[in-house]
């Protein structure tokens, strides 16, 4: 504001010098740190498909956003869907309580009583180093455990067969559909990238886990929480609360292949095929970037 | 005489309106009579000055122009929301057709632009009304700068944006005298330094409004900053430093006095909520009483507020769930009959005396 000079704290030449150089200098110092991601050898470079790089369901209506973005579905055993029919493969429980302690959890105190509880529950959440498996042992074994069921239940099937009343075998029918949906969505569409591992030292994990086109190293928050057995009791087990970058940006030459399937709409149903392949580098601070995109023929 | 705000010279032109206006009664009651020289010598004077200040700061030199000015107030205000929203929803309709470099360069670009338009504008125009709507859009062109590159980088969100942000927001404010823009640079601050004692306490620092503890220290500095700082050049701002202090740390203590569990202390929730209660009503009747004693009527009010709320909440926990409705309302109407007969009482008795005096 115009008034005597006594009245001005801050110069307008000063505030303009001030204000420049903040704006140029944050600007800078934020892309120096994407140079500096993406410098070198990428720390991994891998293809996923449509099963584990979604559209988010907001590009399929009208939107005033034209950037589009990946969303990154991973799974373990607190996120991404697993039919609650039958048992898990123990390979996702990786994540217990002597995880939890190597995290730097303080999990001294016992699992069972309501003050053990809340004491679990304030525990604050932790910032790791998270291992992503994509197509690997634990996809194949959550396959793998679908496929049982499917045959446990047709085994059942026939073992019993016309010795149910009209309304059991119905019963029964459904939930062989619903097995053999769950299969489906499984070998089709479901995203086959599971977090297998935590870790507070990066090398050390890389180390372990050394194919780059198979693991991927990113950064996530993990937390404590009790949970109930299927067999009854309780256990101690630690969750994923998040990945800090879920999301993947699209740069606009590769929008052609991904606005042609977002002009398709949504997947008709759950079991229908990827459309799409991406390829993504994860940099030298774990952020990912967009490298390629392809169209898949569904058959 | 040396003025130094805005605010002295609308008071000033206030008090020579006032004696007119006092003037024009005695004369006219024939108390007291000026001679033509006297008049003269004095309607010369008053104009001089009333036109200087009018140059000098745009003050409002009567009832009328001071209800303009109002509006003109709520006018820029939400015209500079508006404009600083319509400057995201500008850039999102239309990024996605445009390629990295040039997305980069037209945040670069759109930060600087209007960060030296901003300038150039309060430079011109004395009101400080543009310069508030222009300020803002700089505001946003630059947290979207911020934000976008994030975005387009996939770069791990950081509680360091709001350094930047605040800083921005507090140069734009304190070189334009836009009190808007100090408000968004402190809640910048309170971002950044609850996120930090968030951090400090083990937790990531996005969680932090998880723990309404973590807003305490920053309450402390917003509250002490213009005690220490001298803010008579800038009319306004201390006030609002105190505002945002006092609400960062009424606010969590009321949710802390409903959900002591949020808290740090190693204690049961009963008896965390307990605390808080008991320090809820403490601290906003010390807030009062300091308020009182220095004279800001800002500090008062917040702290008669949240007076209010926390006894309001507590009748309401008490007594809402075993009182008929018309008994629970009763007794609210009757408190507040009380607290009238206490403030009669006090204000019969000279108790605020000396705050006025100096109001």
């Amino acid at each position: 504001m115009r008034g005597p000079s006594y009245l001005r704290g801050i110069s307008h030449m000063k505030a303009m010098i001030a204000g420049v150089s903040l704006i140029i200098v944050t600007n800078a110092i934020v892309l120096a740190g994407v140079s500096y991601n993406r410098s070198g050898e990428p720390e991994s470079t891998i293809t996923l498909t449509e099963r584990e790089l979604s559209l988010p369901y907001r590009y399929l209506g009208k939107d005033e956003n034209s950037g589009i973005h990946l969303r990154l579905t991973h799974r373990s055993r607190d996120s991404g869907y697993f039919s609650r029919d039958y048992k898990q493969s123990e390979i996702l429980d990786w994540f217990n309580k002597e995880k939890l302690a190597a995290l730097g959890f303080d999990v001294s105190q016992p699992v069972n009583g309501d003050m053990e509880e809340r004491y679990y529950q304030r525990l604050s959440e932790k910032g790791v180093f998270l291992v992503l498996e994509y197509n690997g042992t634990a996809y194949q074994a959550v396959l793998e455990a679908a496929q049982k069921h499917v045959d446990d239940l047709l085994e059942e099937q026939n073992r019993n067969n016309g010795t149910n009343n009209g309304k059991k075998s119905k019963k029964k029918n459904n939930k062989l559909n619903r097995a053999e949906n769950n299969l489906s969505r499984e070998k089709n569409s479901a995203s086959r990238l599971f977090v297998i591992d935590a870790g507070l030292d990066r090398d050390v994990l890389r180390e372990k886990y050394a194919d780059r086109a198979k693991y991927i190293l990113m950064k996530g928050l993990v937390k404590a929480r009790i949970k109930d057995n299927r067999s009854g009791g309780t256990r101690l087990a630690g969750y994923i609360k998040s990945l800090s970058n879920k999301t993947v940006h699209v740069p606009l030459q590769h929008h052609e292949v991904l606005e042609a399937v977002v002009a398709e709409g949504v997947r008709r149903n759950q079991n229908e095929p990827p459309r799409f392949e991406a390829t993504i580098n994860i940099g030298q601070r774990l952020e990912p970037w967009l490298v390629g995109v392809k169209r898949l023929d569904v058959e | 005489m040396s003025l130094l705000s805005k605010f002295e010279a609308q008071k000033r032109a206030d008090q020579v309106k006032a004696f007119q206006d006092e003037l024009a009664l005695l004369e006219s009651d024939r108390v007291l009579s000026l001679n033509n020289e006297q008049a003269q010598s004095v309607s010369a004077y008053h104009q001089n000055l009333l036109t200087q200040y009018s140059d000098d700061f745009d003050i409002d030199q009567g009832q009328r122009e001071k209800q303009l000015s109002l509006g003109m107030r709520i006018a820029s205000f939400l015209g500079a929301l508006a404009l600083a929203a319509s400057v995201f929803f500008l850039f999102y309709q239309f990024w996605g057709k445009l390629s990295t470099t040039s997305q980069i360069v037209i945040l670069i670009t759109g930060s600087l632009a209007t960060f030296v338009a901003t300038l150039l504008v309060a430079e011109k125009e004395k009101t400080g009304y543009f310069a508030k709507l222009v300020g803002l859009v700089s505001f946003a062109c630059f947290v979207l700068n911020i934000s976008m590159l994030g975005q387009i980088f996939n770069i791990t969100p950081s509680d360091n944006a709001f350094i930047v942000w605040g800083a921005f927001a507090f140069l734009l404010a304190y070189a334009c005298d836009i009190r808007l823009l100090q408000a968004a640079g402190i809640l910048c601050v309170i971002a950044f330094v609850s996120a930090r004692v968030g951090t400090w306490g083990g937790m990531y620092w996005l969680s932090f409004g998880e723990r309404p503890e973590n807003f305490f220290p920053v309450a402390m500095l917003l509250f002490l900053f213009p005690h220490f700082v001298n803010h008579h050049r800038y009319w306004g701002f201390a006030p609002i430093y105190r505002v945002f202090g006092l609400l960062c740390l009424f606010l969590p203590v009321l949710v802390l006095s409903l959900f002591g569990r949020t808290s740090y202390l190693p204690l049961d929730t009963d008896v965390i909520e307990g605390l808080y209660q008991l320090a809820g009503f403490v601290l906003s009747a010390a807030a009062v009483w300091w308020g009182i004693r220095k004279h800001w009527k800002e500090t008062v009010t917040t702290g008669n507020t949240f007076f209010v709320i926390y006894l309001f909440t507590k009748f309401f926990d008490w007594w809402w769930d075993i009182m008929p409705k018309y008994l629970f309302f009763f007794i609210i109407g009757l408190t507040a009959v009380l607290f009238l007969l206490i403030f009669k009482r006090l204000r019969a008795k000279g108790f605020f005396d000396f705050a006025e005096a100096k109001a």
